[in-house]
């Protein structure tokens, strides 16, 4: 990559810094204000970024970005890099944190708000990092900071919750270090930190490449590695399941389509992960559960996206990102409402809240729409360059994949969410309109979905390569993108018309985290009766026999041989002209106090001399 | 919390009357039929992009008239029943759990 070196006056998320600390200190109000005020400024910081790389990139065309380096303990570290990826993070970052701040004005609790600010500039960090040092601070920063969205609702289960997802995201950030100390190791120099393709690396086997993937594969959702989403999400405050869905995974994608564009590795597992969360999404009674799983199966689009690794594919996948956030944003955000509103957010608790909330439920069926990808909303102009792009590279099954899921998309988050929710039986709720905020924060996102669903050339033009030679809207692709989505709506409602679908049930489903939770549990079990068991007896067999007969022995041990000796040495007329009894009781005393008769002593001692040179003859 | 139960008194809505739910209903299969009439005409009269560029298998019924119509509504049939069969087969629960599974 060709870029230039220049010095910043600021860091891009000094702004949300640094107003994330002021909500810290603030209360009431004025904590909501700044709340607003860092993500604005913050976004003006960007913009002047951006006027600085197009005036650098006016007297060199051939220019792709800037970075700003410093020196810290004596390595080189390119603490921000400039180009039109890291922009467009930037911008959406800034402006999700913008929504989410919102969203949560009526909110007083000072470590949900400060943590969101801080949260939102760790992503902005992951997406400006320069290399991969940088890359790692941020990322450790991305863990600790969002884990109070989770801890910020104050009860047993998100406790619990929020230190499972705590486990998962250090855990990425140390296989992340090994990594990039491993490439270091293997390649050295300034070189080793370099933010560049791991592709090569990753596929020749190199273990350093591999540890990395395997880090962002943890924060990306990737099969296996995914149970933190959807565990720890629905856990979350109303507000805090908002910041979450937009930052973490985001930032993941971003660092996926810098290090590892072109890995074939990643079509497959994209696939996969845009395919098994349907299934779960469909049985899921938790709705915020069912926007986990949705959320992994629009994260599978963007990582076949990058595994394709053409220049559209990975445009594609960038502007999906872009989308995603503000779609499943919404979709977020409206169901906070009905928890906020409510207190409930179980599928078959709920229904019929169109009665009273009827902006939350246009908002989110304009959510619905666009995570679906209907023509003139915002999926419809993303998702496709990714399937268009699998298509052209010749992944038959894999574009049938993302056809199936595509259509599966529809069904649970597309229909499922907000029939559920807001029609289906009555269930007798009347709950409130959702506060102003709220609803000005959903009609933003609302408004930015049908935006770029209308003006796609608008996202297009800030994507690297600016998805050239791509045209969402022909003919074609609107008839057929309508015809799949009509029929798989035709499908649940026949379906559900016939009673074959199947209801909301109060239940739990079983993931992938049975294996540490019910598993894991009773191998401590295990390990808890079979070992301290053991222990349990060895303790009282050597510390409370062995040990105590030693200590017994040697505090009392003389006094026995002493008494056993007395007998034949009171007949032998060595203790005096006493009754035996007496004589015995009085050398017991003597022998307790450590005092005998000087004949006795001197004798005594004449035996050990002479048994000393008995035995050293 | 400001959760409120149903007053008895309250207007009925449009959506509470089950024949305009079914005038809804019928509406979209309408919908439904236009769409595909739409693609077929679409199909004879004009020429309908493939989305693979080479010979391969998927690429002739890729642009038959209606695959994706049926594509979506075999896709989603298949996966709730699929999803049904994962919750429980045969009656022996698969996947689901009580909702105390976990604090058990």
């Amino acid at each position: 990559m060709i870029s230039a070196s220049t010095e910043l006056v600021a860091h891009p998320c000094s702004a949300l810094l640094v107003f994330g600390l002021v909500a810290a200190v603030l209360r009431g109000r004025s904590a909501s204000i700044a709340m607003l005020l860092g993500p604005l400024l913050g976004m003006w910081i960007v913009y002047d970024l951006g006027l600085t790389l197009k005036g650098l990139q006016e007297a060199n065309p051939m220019l792709e970005g800037f970075s700003s380096s410093l020196t810290l303990f004596g390595y080189e570290m390119t603490s921000v890099l400039v180009d039109k990826q890291s922009l467009l993070f930037g911008y959406l970052f800034h402006l999700a944190a913008l929504i989410a701040g919102i969203y949560s004005f009526h909110l007083r609790d000072p470590w949900q708000l400060s943590m969101g600010l801080l949260y939102a500039a760790s992503a902005v960090g992951v997406a400006f990092a320069g290399d991969l040092l940088c890359l790692f601070l941020w990322w450790e920063a991305l863990a600790i900071t969002s884990v109070f969205q989770i801890w910020g609702r104050k009860t047993d289960r998100s406790e619990k919750a929020g230190f499972r997802y705590l486990f998962f995201h250090v855990l990425s950030g140390l296989v992340l270090l090994a990594g990039i100390v491993l490439r270091y190791h293997t390649v050295g120099g300034s070189e080793g930190f370099a933010l560049a393709s791991l592709t090569d690396a990753f596929e020749s086997g190199d273990l350093g490449a591999q540890l990395i993937l395997f880090a962002i594969g943890v924060k990306c959702a990737f099969p296996f590695l995914h149970v933190w989403l959807t565990d720890g999400y629905p856990e979350a405050t109303p507000t805090g399941a908002v910041f979450l869905s937009a930052f973490t995974s985001k930032a993941a994608i971003c660092i996926l389509a810098r290090l590892f564009p072109g890995t074939e590795l990643l079509i497959t597992i994209g696939a996969t992960m845009a395919m098994f969360p349907i299934f779960y999404a469909v049985i899921e009674n938790d709705l915020r559960r069912v926007l986990g799983y949705s959320m992994i199966n629009q994260i599978g689009f963007m990582v076949v996206g990058i595994g394709i690794g053409t220049e559209l594919a990975i445009d594609g996948s960038l502007a999906h990102a872009f989308n995603d956030v503000l779609f499943k944003g919404l979709l977020f955000m409206s169901m906070g409402a009905v928890l906020y509103r409510t207190g409930e957010i179980r599928g078959s608790e709920l229904g019929g809240l169109f009665r009273t909330m009827p902006w939350t439920t246009g908002f989110c069926i304009v959510g619905a729409a666009s995570i679906s990808a209907f023509p003139l909303f915002s999926g419809f102009v993303s998702k496709s360059i990714i399937m268009a792009e699998a298509a052209a590279h010749g992944h038959h099954v894999v574009w049938l994949c993302l056809l199936f899921a595509s259509a599966g998309v529809f069904h649970h988050a597309g229909i499922k969410i907000p029939f559920f929710a807001f029609f289906a039986h009555d269930s007798g709720l009347r709950p409130k309109e959702a506060p102003l905020n709220m609803l000005i924060a959903m009609g933003i996102a609302a408004f930015m979905c049908i935006f770029i669903g209308c003006n796609p050339d608008w996202l297009y033009g800030m994507l690297p390569g600016g998805a050239a030679g791509y045209h969402p809207y022909d003919a074609t692709h609107v008839i057929t993108q309508t015809e799949i989505l009509l029929f798989s709506a035709l499908a649940f409602t026949l379906l559900n018309l016939w009673k074959l679908y199947p209801p909301e049930l109060k239940s739990v489903n079983l993931d992938v985290d049975w294996v540490y939770r019910k598993a894991g549990s009773c191998f401590l079990q295990y390990v808890d009766t079979f070992w301290n068991r053991l222990n349990d007896r060895a303790h009282s067999f050597f510390i409370g026999k062995v040990a105590k007969g030693v200590a017994d022995f040697t505090k009392a041990g003389h006094l026995r041989v002493f008494e056993f000796l007395s007998d034949p040495m009171h007949e032998m007329g060595l203790l005096g002209t006493d009754t035996k009894a007496k004589a015995k009781n009085k050398f017991r005393k003597r022998t307790e106090l450590g005092v005998h008769q000087v004949g006795l002593t001197a004798l005594v001692g004449i035996l050990f001399l002479l048994l000393f040179l008995f035995l050293a003859r | 919390m400001t959760e409120k139960t149903k007053n008895p008194k309250e207007p009925k809505r449009w959506l509470d009357d089950a024949g305009n739910v079914k005038k809804l209903v019928r509406g979209f299969y309408w919908t439904c039929g236009l769409v595909i009439l739409i693609d077929l005409i679409f199909s004879i009269g004009w020429h309908k992009h493939a989305a693979f560029s080479d010979e391969s298998l998927i690429e002739g019924p890729e642009t038959w008239p209606a695959f994706y119509g049926i594509y979506g509504f075999v896709a989603c049939s298949v996966l709730v029943f699929i999803a049904k069969a994962l919750r429980a087969y045969k009656g022996k629960p698969l996947l689901m759990r009580d909702e105390d599974y976990w604090e058990k």
